[in-house]
């Protein structure tokens, strides 16, 4: 049996490990900021690495699990975040040469969390400026490569969070979605993305790209490794609405979820249209294990879809230009040329139309609720197609192009005009050797249903081996220093 | 009726950046907009197609959302 990298594990299995002792973070630690001196140069995955914070971390981590006080499952556990979100004392850059000095005196509430659960922050991670597109292109930090296919991309905007999971880098990360800038990255690297519930998770300390659609999105290996630090960073919204029943943060949930009690809808139309026949056939089969566990399958009409890309851009395209006009007078020259003409472009939309299309949210948002009273979840494809080649701009179908970024986030911008929660898996791996995933849908606020469904068809359909994601770039890993015969290989379905 | 719109050009971009209170955009940045290269969303042409089709929903008396109601502070 070949010994397996303590980078490799499930944030749980590490979790586990680290509670009974069996390695102390500062171990943990020093072997991801290894991987990171030896991967970063390929993935770009990082564009500040705090290492010195995070042994620091990781020795006050092991100082109170061994004075008796572990706190959760991330205690110990090192972790980095998007650029977007602000980190006291350490670079935050956005992505962008306009903030590329810029060392915030405060916190994102998210980090603050996390670190006050005795997280172990490895750094800041590469991301599209701004969050501005879903290729994750950065001309000033470098693109990411997509872990599984060097010449393809990771996709974005949060392309190093899904990178550095992917890859071993990080045993989680945070990012953020607005159209599904976690979700889609996650589907093309073969890892878990979760977009939560519209407010679940705060958004202070955030760099706005679009108020009315960010969400903070995560990034995991697994599922339950996902839904772990979903419920770190859960507000009780539920709770103070008086709905104490949405958010039960109990991890029994997730693997006592039976899908033979779920109504699923499958949407009619749109989600299986103009897809990759094989990420049609993968998440035809996850319909089958839906099936196979007696599951109620319903095919649904949802809104009319059509548009809706156009509605996302009409909201996301002058919010942004009204963020940035802080800093457009002086600092125009600083930005990049594709974020620039997005900004222009929301120069001319006109304020009726802005207007409308926030009241199209809300309509969608009604019809949507109206679907999840007839069923509990829905299922889609993430993206129609796999991880699209670095210098791809279009996306060539029998009836039409379509520009690569649309076609990335078709199937997810949605369900953030909507708010409602939504988490990719993996299904398989495409005959390119790419990873796929399946989108799935809950109610607001239901987020364990979600994470239970979603847990179980993770195991009826397998995880992604990540093995080929760390042979890119890493010759050296078949000798890796990390590997230890105290930790061996975790057994994984195959794709 | 619907009124039937001619296409969008440079020209019309330009004049109206000369007139309104806008921020400076370059030739370049225009040109992206009519024609656009970098594949990352949707051109303004097409874009307005699709407006065309929205402004047609009538959407009665619903309210411009903020999501607020999902607990945003």
């Amino acid at each position: 049996m070949t010994p397996h990298p303590l980078t490799s594990m499930p944030l749980l299995e590490l979790a586990a490990l680290l509670e009974k002792r069996d390695v102390s973070s500062l171990e943990v630690t020093e072997a991801f900021l290894r991987q990171i001196k030896k991967k970063n140069g390929t993935f770009n995955a990082y564009i500040t690495v705090a290492d010195q914070k995070a042994r620091l971390a990781a020795r006050a981590a092991d100082d109170q699990i061994r004075n008796g006080h572990y706190r959760s499952k991330l205690h110990g556990i090192p972790y980095a975040c998007k650029d977007l979100f602000l980190t006291k004392d350490i670079r935050t850059t956005a992505g962008s040469k306009v903030l590329s000095e810029w060392v915030p005196d405060e916190d994102a509430e998210v980090v603050e969390r996390l670190n006050g659960a005795g997280g172990v922050l490895l750094g800041k991670l590469n991301q599209h400026e701004f969050a501005y597109g879903a290729t994750g292109i950065n001309s000033l930090f470098g693109i990411v490569p997509n872990p599984w296919d060097a010449t393809r991309l990771a996709g974005g905007s949060s392309s190093g969070s899904a990178a550095a999971v992917a890859a071993g880098l990080a045993a989680y990360a945070i990012g953020t979605d607005t159209g599904g800038s976690t979700r889609a990255p996650a589907a093309l690297c073969g890892i878990v993305g979760l977009k939560p519930t519209y407010g679940l998770i705060s958004t202070k300390g955030v760099i706005p790209y679009c108020w009315s659609l960010d969400h903070v999105g995560l990034f995991g290996q697994t599922v339950a490794d996902t839904a772990a630090v979903c419920w770190a960073l859960s507000r009780d919204v539920g709770t103070e609405r008086g709905r104490p029943e949405t958010m039960l943060h109990r991890e029994q949930q997730l693997s006592s979820t039976n899908l033979g009690k779920l109504r699923i809808g499958l949407p009619r139309s749109f989600f299986f249209e103009r897809v990759d026949p094989e990420i049609l056939m993968a998440v035809q089969q996850v319909i089958r294990a839906c099936e196979g566990s007696k599951a109620d399958l319903k095919g649904v009409s949802l809104p009319p879809m059509d548009c809706s890309r156009t509605v996302s851009l009409l909201v996301q395209l002058p919010e942004m230009l009204s963020y940035h006009s802080r800093y457009l007078p002086q600092k125009k020259e600083l930005y990049g040329a594709d974020l620039l003409s997005g900004m222009a472009q929301g120069q001319f939309i006109l304020a009726e139309h802005y207007v409308h299309a926030k009241r199209m949210m809300q309509l969608f948002k009604k019809q949507l609720n109206e679907i999840f009273n007839q069923v509990d979840l829905l299922i889609t494809p993430t993206c129609p197609i796999v991880a699209p080649a670095i210098d791809s701009r279009i996306v060539a179908w029998e009836d039409e192009e379509e520009p690569v970024g649309n076609a990335i986030t078709r199937f997810t911008s949605f369900f953030n005009l909507t708010g409602h929660p939504a988490i990719s898996i993996p299904c398989g791996l495409h005959s390119t050797g790419l990873p796929m995933g399946v989108q799935i849908v809950g109610r607001h606020f239901e987020e364990n249903t979600l994470l239970g469904a979603a847990y179980s068809l993770e195991r009826s359909v397998g995880s992604l081996k990540r093995t080929a994601a760390e042979d890119v770039g890493n010759d050296a890993n078949r000798q890796d220093p990390d590997t230890d015969a105290r930790y061996p290989e975790r057994s994984r379905p195959a794709a | 009726m619907q009124r039937k719109r001619i296409p969008l050009s440079k020209m019309t971009l330009k004049r109206l950046l000369s007139e309104f209170p806008t921020h400076l955009w370059s030739d370049q940045e225009i040109e992206e907009i009519i024609s656009p290269q970098y594949g990352l969303i949707t051109g303004f042409e097409a874009m307005l197609t699709d407006v065309d089709k929205l402004i047609a929903i009538d959407l009665n008396d619903i309210a411009p959302g903020d999501q607020s109601s999902l607990g945003r502070e």
